[in-house]
């Protein structure tokens, strides 16, 4: 395993594999504050050219955190398809890039190989690519998944209606779910981030959800994302539940700093098996984001990339129907601007649908980073174009209960009309319906959340 | 261009939109129910009934969201002023963050004061006192001006009256949360409160939050703190916000902890 | 985080015809997020015991009181609880029994019977405004599907008709009108009673019908279709005349309501069809009346959850208020009962100028004309800055202290701790002070107080109102 190189006629050297991942990443302001980050462009080249020498056995067989001592390299490692594995061991870096690009490699095929390749191997490809080659790859692969319906099919862009309200009030939340419905989105799901995380307002809002579900006939998933512990219980008292929510992490330390573990996930799909109204098999949500190792100081050194994508290597363990990235929520000490969000985002799109999951992202930012709504309808337009299974819509972008900008419901149709994408067909024909939608484009009735009687 | 409904004002020139409360803040075009739409504005602040030009957004509807985010944006950016601490009865100091730069990427440093701050804080306050106040930018140095005059005085004259001592206050400009740590290792007071900006949302940009620790230092972990957040004119009153504060730091020097395990009532 | 307290409610409705007592017990739970302060809600209500129903005791032209008496004590036996049990609770006197010449001495004596802190309360809105919330109306309300909607209950008793208009989870308006189920009493096929108030809207249709006369199947199906056109009247479903002027005994709804739910012991004669003169009296026939009438028509009826026990139920479960959970209080024993209110106006930084006249005024008022003790009650101002509290604070402590007495605030914003804490420092720890807040009191309403819920600082208050007929 070489870890020298020869650049720009002078000698870069590394310690460690762990080093040459976290220096060949993209800038991010969170790689900075860790210390783990390229100190110039030059080494950060230098890492790169030395990344793409090594094999994809040498990541494989130095995790990010030793095996013994972290659950979810454990889970990483012993779900991989040892016949697949042993035959890309041999590969380089470099060499894998260019056959995830090749022609050669159409979506089945990537999904074969992505059973052989460990978190920090899709990484380490991810840190070679450029923006293109990115949304070029995350393109050509449709993970799908199913659990009332089926998210991730080609040519399908979904969207989660997010209707916060700032004390979970139900007529408020009940008025920004319309207004979405309205605009033909929550395809992906109908899903509550709540402000009290309560077994009973848990249950008051699912209730909410399924009541709308019901009464309108919407062929789509609920949702609210409280605490796992709490959806658990909930789930046993009688909520009407369609799947279970979790924020994870890329490290057993940081997702006990989440108050969860591994096993606390297998009980929650364990219960939705048991109790969960949906068909499945389906019935895990997932929500991750760069650098929520680093501020929980879980991350072992590790750049934020490289464990962003181990969180997808222990989603995968549990077959999830949605993960998505919540790419700049964290603030600007992680992501800087608008720039290394976008970057963070299509690495992350990338990395999860190579890891064969249905991937969405959160484009986002807080107002305290370096971004505005423009650079938000960039990245929801490009991350549309690498074939980002599902976005979030929020009520005309802005996010009344955890104060930051997202992307709001006529983005989502916008990207659809441009890009020749179209809701899941189940959703769209109830949208066509109602008249909300009138050959995919939006129709008559469509933001007159009062026509839901 | 389409104007909005419910307020009754119409020039978008003269109406000030980014006062137009939300809720009367309407442009979906003409509504099965108006009535319904009506109820449903008044049940939320989030930007709903808002019409649509295509699959965009109408034109005012749009300027209004760049507005409110240019105020939350430049809120952040926004420098406290140079007489705030003099307005305020105090002095200034600098955490070791050099620019607004460093204190958005490096929260390590915004904790930190450099030696000579260290001396000042050291030489200008009362050491020991049973309750150490300062005041924070934070991420929203518009909310000192607006919370802390009326603040400050309601917290001091309340526990001046039942005879707890109250440190020498003073204002840090790039100041993060855990500058408490710091401060409290300095002067070692029994109680330790930063009142300071929280991060703007489009929907207030004047926000903010007490972080309030009994024995806080170096070694205290996040949950020992007691937290009273959303404090504006249009949240939890400042006055209400300094008496519920008062009563905490009460409680924290009866019962000698803080975080979790303190008991309020 | 959640911190579950639950109350032993009793509710006692005191009706033209029938007396019901019924207990609750209310679960109470205080949350709070990370940052939030706490807010305590009332989040349960479980019926534990329902009496029967029994017929009001009268005596003469008035209610009996050792008769009511007598079934109160029977009921609290047979529900195993005794007063001390009872946290909370009220007792109602509800339509014609409103009216009596001693219905303010009995039900005074029946609350005390009842236990430390269960009010008495009367007053035709409130009862309509009760047996909504009791049958359930005001709850459909915040369903989403009738968002926007006003909903119309109409309780219909055996005299009078309480209809209570909701819309989004509140209480809109209210009207009374005297038709009920029991304006004619018939004993062996002969008329014993007809409402003076009937009588005369029978003469003015030329209708003849005295005591001791026979009442056929047919008049009285007659009376009950003139009757239930007065209902649709008043309910905006056909236009008003002089029967709806003369039958109603307050102002009429403001505006026509989109829904209608029905309770009262007439709303159990609506669906199921018990014989004719079942219950000695014309309210089979009113029932059957409503059901043809045009309430029914265009799927604008909404069936209640409870029907013949609404008011019972509104009394029991939804007459306690919860103050704001930081609220202060300084040497204040508990409970504070029935003090009477005294409104003072402060909603704008310019009320601020007559402010302290005002207090004293409006004090010196509602404290002479009740001889006792008064709370201070205002809302409306929103934020008030420090100094503009200060001199809130100066002018209460000036103008609305008695010293030794009870100083007690009630706000509807929330800034009573502030306030509290300034009135503190100006009158001393020896004061008895409490300020609390979240509390929307009107000039002329009672009082009770009762302690802070365990394990947060909201304290119970019923706002009672009391007009008698």
């Amino acid at each position: 395993m070489n870890l020298k190189c020869t650049l720009y006629g002078e000698v870069y050297s590394f310690s460690s594999v762990k080093e040459v991942l976290a220096k060949a990443n993209e800038p991010k302001s969170g790689d900075m504050l860790a210390g783990v980050a390229a100190s110039s462009p030059r080494e950060r080249m230098a890492a790169k050219l030395v990344l793409s020498q090594l094999t994809v056995r040498d990541i494989t067989e130095n995790p990010s955190v030793p095996y013994e001592a972290d659950e979810v390299t454990r889970i990483i490692l012993d779900d991989l398809d040892q016949n697949v594995y042993s035959s890309l061991a041999g590969l380089s870096i470099g060499e894998l890039r260019e056959k995830i690009l090749s022609y050669g490699s159409d979506g089945a095929a990537l999904l074969r190989m992505s059973r052989g390749l460990s978190s920090e191997t899709i990484a380490a490809a991810a840190k070679l690519m450029g923006n293109l080659d990115l949304i070029y790859a995350a393109n050509k692969i449709h993970p799908t998944a199913h659990c009332c319906t089926t998210i991730g099919r080609k040519g399908i862009f979904s969207s989660r209606v997010q209707p916060n309200h700032p004390t979970d009030s139900v007529k408020g939340v009940t008025a920004s779910l319309l207004e979405g419905l309205s605009y033909a989105s929550g395809d992906a799901v109908l899903g509550l981030n709540p402000a009290i995380d309560t077994v009973e307002s848990t249950t008051a809002i699912l209730r909410l959800l399924n009541d709308v579900k019901e009464r309108y006939g919407i062929p789509t998933q609920t949702c609210v994302l409280s605490h796992i512990s709490t959806q658990i219980k909930a789930a046993r008292s009688g909520a009407p539940m369609n799947l279970c929510f979790q924020s994870i992490a890329g490290s057993e330390k940081a997702l006990n700093s989440f108050g969860t573990s591994a096993e606390m996930l297998a009980e929650g799909l364990a219960v939705m098996e048991e109790y969960s109204l949906a068909q499945g098999p389906d019935y895990m949500y997932f929500e991750t984001g760069q650098a929520s190792e680093l501020s929980s100081d879980a991350n072992f050194g590790t750049d934020q990339q490289t464990m962003e994508s181990r969180c997808y290597g222990l989603a995968r363990h549990y077959h999830p129907f949605l993960v998505n990235t919540v790419v700049g929520f964290m603030g600007p000490e992680y992501l800087y601007d608008g720039k290394q969000i976008m970057r963070a985002a299509l690495e992350d799109v990338f990395c999860g649908k190579m890891h064969g999951l249905p991937m969405g992202c959160d484009c986002c930012y807080t107002n305290h980073a370096q971004a505005d709504q423009n650079d938000i309808d960039s990245l929801i337009t490009v991350i549309g174009a690498a074939g980002c299974c599902y976005v979030m819509g929020v009520p005309s972008a802005d996010d009344v209960m955890l104060m930051y900008q997202s992307t709001g419901f006529h983005d989502i149709q916008a990207v659809r009309e441009i890009l020749g994408l179209r809701p899941i067909p189940e959703f769209e024909a109830w949208a066509e319906k109602l008249g909300i939608l009138e050959n995919g484009k939006l129709g008559r009735n469509a933001g007159d959340l009062t026509i839901f009687e | 261009m389409k104007g909005f409904t419910f307020s009754g004002q119409s020039d978008p020139l003269d109406c000030n939109i980014t006062g137009i409360p939300m809720h009367e803040f309407v442009q979906t075009d003409s509504p099965a129910h108006p009535e319904i739409l009506k109820e449903l504005k008044a049940a939320t602040p989030a930007r709903i009934g808002s019409g649509h030009a295509g699959a965009r957004y109408n034109t005012l509807w749009s300027l209004r969201f760049q507005a409110d985010q240019y105020a939350a944006a430049a809120a952040v950016s926004l420098e406290c002023p140079s007489d705030a601490a003099e307005k305020l009865g105090m002095f200034e100091i600098q955490t070791r963050c050099r620019d607004k730069y460093e204190m958005l990427t490096r929260p390590d440093l915004g904790r930190l004061f450099d030696g000579e701050t260290q001396k000042l804080i050291s030489e200008k306050c009362l050491h020991g006192p049973d309750v150490q106040i300062f005041v924070g930018d934070g991420l929203c140095p518009p909310s000192v001006m607006a919370n802390v005059p009326d603040m400050l005085p309601a917290i001091r004259a309340a526990l001046e009256y039942e005879g707890i001592s109250v440190g020498t206050p003073f204002l840090v400009r790039y100041c993060r949360v855990n500058t408490v740590r710091t401060v409290a290792e300095l002067l070692r007071p029994k109680v330790t409160a930063v009142l300071i900006g929280e991060r703007p949302g489009l929907l207030t940009a004047k926000s903010m939050s007490a972080y309030i620790a009994y024995n806080a230092g170096y070694n205290m972990s996040e949950s020992d703190y007691n937290v009273v957040s959303n404090i504006s004119s249009d949240g939890m009153p400042p006055i209400e916000a300094a008496a519920y504060i008062t009563e905490i730091i009460m409680a924290m020097l009866e019962q000698k902890t803080s975080g979790y395990g303190l008991k309020l009532s | 985080m959640d911190k579950l307290r639950t109350l032993l409610s009793v509710g006692i409705d005191i009706g033209t015809t029938t007396t019901q007592i019924l207990f609750t017990r209310l679960t109470m739970e205080t949350s709070g997020g990370y940052g939030c302060v706490p807010k305590t809600e009332i989040t349960g209500k479980e019926i534990v015991y329902r009496s029967p129903i029994y017929f009001t005791p009268l005596k003469d032209d008035r209610i009996d009181g050792e008769g009511t008496a007598e079934i109160i004590r029977t009921e609290y036996a047979a529900a195993g609880f005794s007063p001390h049990d009872i946290d909370t609770g009220a007792v109602i006197i509800t339509g014609e029994s409103a009216r009596r010449r001693n219905a303010a001495s009995v039900i005074s004596a029946a609350a005390q019977l009842c236990g430390d802190f269960v009010a008495a309360a009367a007053g035709p809105d409130l009862e309509s405004c009760l047996a909504g919330k009791g049958s359930g109306c005001c709850e459909l309300t915040k369903k989403y599907e009738y968002i926007g909607k006003n909903i119309c209950n109409l309780d219909i008793g055996g005299g009078t008709s309480n209809l209570g208009v909701f819309c989004g989870g509140k209480d809109v308006s209210a009207a009374c009108l005297d038709i009920g189920g029991r304006l004619i009493r018939i004993s062996g096929g002969l008329v014993t009673y007809i409402a003076p108030k009937l009588s005369v809207l029978l003469k003015k249709h030329d209708i003849v019908l005295r005591p001791g006369d026979t009442l056929s199947g047919d008049m009285a199906g007659k009376i009950c279709a003139l009757l239930t056109r007065i209902l649709e009247a008043a309910c905006g479903l056909r236009e008003p005349d002089g029967d709806l002027a003369l039958m109603l005994c307050t102002k009429a709804l403001p505006a026509a309501p989109d829904f209608f739910t029905f309770s009262g012991g007439v709303a159990d004669c609506i669906s199921s069809g018990p014989a004719d003169f079942r219950y000695g009296d014309i309210g089979v026939y009113l029932g059957r009346a409503l059901r043809r009438s045009r309430f029914f028509e265009s799927g604008r009826v909404i069936a209640s959850a409870e029907t013949m026990r609404a008011t019972v139920i509104g009394a029991g479960s939804y007459t306690l208020n919860l103050s704001g959970n930081t609220i202060f209080k300084n040497n204040v024993s508990f409970p504070i009962k029935s003090l009477p209110a005294a409104y003072v106006s402060l909603e704008t930084p310019e009320d601020l100028e007559n402010f302290a006249l005002s207090c004293r005024d409006s004090l010196r008022k509602t404290r002479s004309l009740y001889s006792k003790n008064a709370a201070l009650a205002f809302g409306g101002f929103r934020s008030p800055t420090f100094a503009q509290c200060e001199q809130i604070a100066d002018a209460i402590a000036g103008n609305a202290y008695v010293k030794g007495e009870e100083l007690v605030v009630l706000i509807r914003e929330d800034w009573a701790k502030a306030l509290g804490q300034a009135l503190l420092r100006r009158l001393g720890k020896n004061a008895k002070l409490l300020c609390a807040d979240n509390l929307n009191v009107s000039a002329g309403d009672f009082v009770d107080i009762g302690a802070p819920v365990k394990g947060a600082n909201a304290i119970p208050v019923i706002i009672k109102t009391l007009v008698f007929g």
